[in-house]
């Protein structure tokens, strides 16, 4: 953006947030906000696995142990299978179903609280309104997918250290594993089969690492590629493609997804849910000489089937 | 009839809202799923910055007062039921555990204080009287205030409404009808 132009719509923001108008300050919070919802869907990965529903107050269902927001969703029941019967009974054995139900608890993220004397910030030849955007979604997109990701190990049984020793907290079939030998085309063959393993069955769709490890696909030869695409990685990059027709997805967020690490997920539908009530939304207030600015949002996920969440850690002997 | 998230109660009734003067941390999850991280309890920070129970032996740690535990259910709602796990929540497994500092300028109103000694006698609370913990860190009065790790000073109690009977000293019954106990906090670190 030209520097005059950056410059006008940094003085026009400033005078909107110090304005005594209440419309001019909405009107501000309002720029900010459109950076700010944009850049965070695009940002927080969790997003782009249990894709965010919009939720409004009529889907709360009241509590009676607290007065907390919580949803209520239902699971489809289970049946006990079909019989192979003998001729001459006129009547299978009855079973009455039941559907199992989970809550979805709704909590508020919050940015630090941002603040600034109006002068400095007067100061600034950034675009203002950018800047605080982007300080802003990394804060809430980075808790989004701490919180998404803790929730992921902990429905897989991976204990604190990140090891991957126990077991899926539903069914107690293993589903985080750790994969030797690097990352190859036959190790990551090897983990793929394993998703196969639960008793449901449902295919994987992504795949989901951090850059490093998607670096380390890189590597891979022409041998293991099969063809002249391991030169195409060589000087585009990885791109878009896939790996065993799943999608790619991988984030700079080497803290959340330490390196090695590769979860593979399967359709959101066999997972659980994802709500949103409030969209992240930009707090200003001017007070005296002083600017503040901070950001919430309403969101609340349960896993409450895990076949279709694994996590494999690729080591070398 | 009392909600879950008020039968273990802790406030700041002066000191106004504490706003930042709270700490964030995450819960033990061994001290949590025994129970022992209720609103009320006085906690510390263990090596890896989890909020623990009591002091650890440790006289020198900084007590903190839990006032969002794991009887609040957007800190703490785990899916867990009789052992079995129905869903695993996104945000509720105790990253978000809220507590006051005992340095703060407050004056607190907690459930979390002994009624009984271990004889089962009741325990009478005066004003000024030290207050140290429990390995559980539910509040006792200190009966060797010398050496005990002291959090703090019994105060008078505070009626949220003024149809409750009057105070008659630091315990009383609160806005949602708990036996409650109010003090300062105070912390003096014994380093031996």
């Amino acid at each position: 953006m030209p520097f005059d132009e950056t410059l006008a719509l940094n003085q026009a923001f400033l005078s909107a947030i110090t304005s005594q108008d209440p419309g001019l300050v909405k009107y501000a919070q309002e720029e900010a906000n459109n950076f700010i919802r944009v850049r965070l869907r695009e940002d927080a990965i969790c997003r782009r696995i249990l894709p965010a529903e919009p939720v409004t107050r009529e889907d709360y269902v009241p509590q009676l142990e607290d007065d907390e927001p919580v949803i209520l969703v239902e699971m489809e029941p289970r049946s006990p299978g079909a019989l192979t019967m003998g001729l001459g009974r006129l009547a299978p054995p009855s079973f009455i179903f039941h559907t199992r139900r989970f809550p979805v608890r709704l909590h508020i993220l919050e940015s630090p609280r941002l603040r600034k004397h109006i002068h400095q910030l007067e100061t600034y030849r950034a675009d203002i309104r950018k800047l605080l955007a982007e300080i802003l979604v990394k804060d809430l997109g980075y808790r989004e997918d701490i919180e998404f990701f803790k929730m992921v190990d902990t429905a897989l049984g991976v204990d604190a250290t990140g090891a991957a020793k126990d077991k899926n907290v539903f069914t107690g079939v293993q589903q985080s594993w750790e994969i030797p030998g690097g990352i190859s085309r036959v190790t990551l063959a090897e983990a793929h089969k394993r998703t196969m393993y639960p008793e449901g069955r449902i295919p994987v769709s992504k795949i989901v690492t951090n850059i490093t490890s998607l670096a380390e696909l890189q590597k891979l030869e022409r041998l293991e590629v099969g063809d002249d695409r391991a030169a195409d990685i060589f000087f585009e990059g990885w791109g878009d493609r896939t790996i065993f027709g799943l999608d790619v997805i991988a984030t700079i967020k080497r803290e959340i997804i330490t390196d090695g690490v590769f979860y593979m997920f399967g359709d959101p539908n066999f997972m659980g849910k994802f709500y949103v009530r409030t969209e992240p939304t930009m707090y200003i207030k001017t007070e005296d000489l002083e600017v503040e600015f901070y950001c919430y949002e309403i969101i609340g996920a349960a896993i409450a089937w895990a076949d279709a969440i694994h996590r494999f850690v690729f080591v070398t002997e | 009839m009392v909600m879950r998230q008020y039968l273990n109660y802790c406030e700041p009734v002066r000191g106004g809202f504490a706003g930042p003067l709270v700490k964030i941390r995450p819960l033990n999850s061994t001290d949590a799923a025994a129970g022992k991280l209720v609103a009320g309890r006085v906690v510390t920070l263990n090596s890896n910055g989890e909020f623990v129970a009591g002091n650890g032996n440790d006289k020198k740690r900084m007590p903190l007062f839990l006032i969002m535990g794991t009887n609040t259910p957007s800190v703490w709602s785990s899916g867990v039921v009789d052992s079995l796990t129905r869903w695993v929540p996104m945000g509720h497994l105790g990253e978000g555990a809220v507590a006051l500092v005992a340095t703060g300028g407050y004056e607190i109103q907690s459930t979390e204080y002994k009624k009984t000694d271990e004889g089962g006698s009741p325990i009478t609370y005066n004003p000024n009287d030290p207050l140290t913990v429990d390995g559980n860190g539910v509040l006792v009065k200190s009966t060797s205030p010398a050496t005990d790790w002291i959090v703090g000073v019994c105060s008078w109690h505070e009626n949220a409404e003024n149809i409750k009977p009057a105070a008659t000293g630091p315990t009383g019954v609160n806005a949602h009808g708990l036996q409650t106990i109010t003090f300062w906090s105070v912390f003096r670190p014994i380093y031996s």
